[in-house]
């Protein structure tokens, strides 16, 4: 069992607690290959943590399951205090719309909307689209004088870049970012990064960041190792 | 995020706007045009309850006389008009004959008190927009509005009719007539032929010298139970003449035998409307595909599943919408050219065919027709795993 408790927040009080989380998927028939098994996890509200571990080992589903994408097999999540693994999907939608911004390694923005309007779409959701809110979070990335280019004809960097401004834009309170730097250069790896971390540090929110890359993971003060964190031996069985 | 994907799919949704806009537009129109055409025919009678003739078919009368169509099945004597003019029950009768024309339109020789005391429609008799009526031995003609717009024929212009009822250079008849009056429209039949005294046709130079005594029909108004009455006497016991009574009743046989071709024109309008509906499917179905991965994105940030069915519907809506205004728009447009059609070849003009509420009843049933074809794809984007689609990099 992993000790995370040098992750939690000045006060003490975790943002994100995991126990006994437990994920599996079906394969053939009846039987199932599990892929998550994390007896304990915790994060304070403004921490940065890089989980490293290597490829198909089951970090984007850890991740996955914190954002409410995929639901638990067993076990509890605790984002703020908002037990998700007992929430409906509708619920788990309404959560991660509020508290949650992702950001994604293939950077997933919407090819038909320009740089602004992938923001302004991401706001809407939760219903306050903030058109100077939006070209702010922008101007913060570096992207100002592109908002209104698309995607298609944006540099990979500077598509992560819009990529991180939307992952902002809800006001969230964890940033969950998978692979952020495995489609970039080192150059441009290494400017995202360092932009994640100082936009999260500036707005207080919680980050965690799932990475192969020992470059990147060594930026982080807190690191763990995904083999140390999931108990998982990874072989198929039955239910 | 609906609008986008319309913009992204312009052609294909326009083509399936297109496609049930069409449908949409000839169901209205085959509604429409059956209802009005067969409204505006019993209408435009002239205000005649009943036409006398020659022995022969009711409809054929009726087309002849009160529409100046097809030939005439015959004459009656003149004595035959005088008889029935006088019989009780009969409270007007005019005579009309038939047989010569001007550039193809009808000259019908009638009496002139037609034109003073008929009323044509309730409470209307016919109006001058210049002029006066024919006297009644003279060479004179009053000509009605559509035949005076197509010939710009005007008060003082004088003319020569041909003989028979279609136009032939070589049948030029010697007399020559003088126009003295021109009608107001009246959209029936009456405004697509030339009046003229009933003495010129009877007597014009070239004609059998039986004409004379004969007209091609009489034109009745009648009251009371005479209808039954004269059914009876000229139908049923008579072989001499043939009664058309009543109108209204002749023209419904007949269009009641057309509503085959109203039927098969329906088919064909129901026929693409499943098209459309195809279309539309098809078009979302591709879009979907397309979009499946925006719709994963839109799940990421926390879209529910409802908010991006709803995108697809919104796709499908506006597609209908179009298709429903498009329909609307063809509709009028095909109206409009068979009004056009039917008024060149009858004179008859269609009323009735401007937007009415019913039509909304349709322009609702375009719109579901439009999302139908949505709802496959709406289903599908419902569906959507949202994980596997965004699929998972470690």
């Amino acid at each position: 069992m992993v000790s995370t408790s040098d992750n939690s927040s000045e006060d003490g009080n975790p943002f994100v607690v995991v126990k006994d989380l437990k994920k599996s998927f079906p394969i053939t028939g009846s039987r199932r290959l599990a892929v998550v098994d994390v007896p304990s996890f915790s994060l304070g509200a403004d921490q940065q943590l890089a989980i490293s571990g290597g490829s198909g080992s089951g970090k984007s589903t850890f991740l996955n399951l914190m954002a409410g994408i995929h639901k638990a097999d067993s076990g509890n999540i605790e984002i703020g205090n908002i037990d998700i693994s007992i929430l409906s999907e509708a619920d788990r939608d309404q959560v991660r719309a509020r508290l949650i911004g992702c950001v994604f390694q293939s950077f997933h923005l919407l090819q038909g909307c320009t740089a602004l309007e992938n923001l302004l779409v991401a706001m809407s959701v939760c219903g306050h689209a903030d058109k100077a809110k939006a070209r702010d979070l922008l101007s913060m990335v570096g992207m100002s004088e592109k908002e209104n280019f698309l995607p298609s004809q944006l540099s990979v960097g500077q598509q992560q870049r819009v990529g991180i401004a939307r992952a902002l834009s809800n006001n969230p309170q964890l940033i969950l970012a998978d692979e952020p730097t495995g489609s970039l250069d080192p150059e441009n790896a290494s400017q995202s990064i360092d932009l994640l971390q100082s936009l999260c540090k500036e707005t207080g929110c919680a980050l965690i960041t799932v990475s192969h890359d020992p470059s990147i993971v060594d930026r982080f003060d807190s690191s763990l190792k995904w083999e140390d964190l999931n108990q998982v031996v990874n072989t198929s069985h039955e239910p | 995020m609906a609008l986008k994907g319309f913009r992204q799919h312009l052609f294909s949704s326009l083509v399936a706007a297109f496609s049930i806009a069409l449908a949409g537009g000839l169901l209205l129109s085959t509604l429409k045009i059956q209802k009005q055409t067969q409204t505006s025919f019993n209408n435009a009678s002239g205000g005649f309850d009943a036409v006398l003739g020659a022995r022969g078919s009711k409809l054929q009368l009726i087309l002849n006389a009160l529409f100046h169509l097809d030939a005439s099945p015959g004459n009656l004597s003149w004595e035959q008009y005088e008889l029935i003019k006088k019989t009780p029950g009969v409270k007007e009768a005019y005579p009309i004959a038939v047989g010569d024309n001007y550039l193809g339109y009808r000259l019908v020789g009638t009496d002139p008190e037609l034109f003073r005391k008929h009323e044509w429609k309730e409470g209307e008799k016919y109006k001058l927009q210049s002029g006066r009526v024919f006297s009644e031995m003279a060479k004179e003609a009053l000509v009605g509005s559509f035949v005076a717009e197509r010939l710009n024929l005007k008060i003082g212009d004088r003319f020569q009719p041909y003989h028979g009822l279609n136009f032939k250079e070589d049948t030029q008849h010697e007399d020559i007539y003088v126009v003295v009056g021109l009608l107001e429209a009246t959209g029936t039949p009456s405004d697509k032929v030339i009046w003229i005294p009933i003495k010129g046709i009877q007597l014009m130079e070239g004609h059998d010298a039986e004409m004379a005594q004969s007209v091609s029909a009489v034109l009745l108004s009648l009251k009371g139970a005479a209808g039954f009455n004269l059914e009876l006497k000229y139908n049923r016991q008579g072989n001499q003449a043939t009664l058309a009574w009543p109108v209204a009743a002749t023209l419904a046989s007949f269009f009641e035998k057309m509503n085959w071709f109203r039927g098969v024109l329906q088919v064909i309008a129901y026929i693409i409307a499943c098209v459309g509906i195809l279309m539309v499917a098809s078009t979302m179905r591709s879009s979907m595909n397309e979009r499946k991965r925006d719709f994963a994105i839109l799940r990421s940030l926390g879209t529910s599943r409802w908010l991006v069915t709803g995108v697809i519907l919104g796709h499908a809506l506006i597609i209908s919408l179009l298709g429903a205004l498009g329909s609307l728009l063809i509709m009028q447009g095909i109206s409009l050219v068979t009004q056009q059609i039917i008024v060149e070849e009858t004179g008859v003009l269609l009323g009735g065919m401007s937007l009415q509420l019913v039509d909304l009843f349709v322009f609702g049933g375009v719109v579901v027709t439009g999302l139908l074809g949505g709802l496959w794809s709406a289903v599908s984007a419902y569906s959507t795993n949202l994980a596997s689609n965004l699929q998972p990099t470690s």
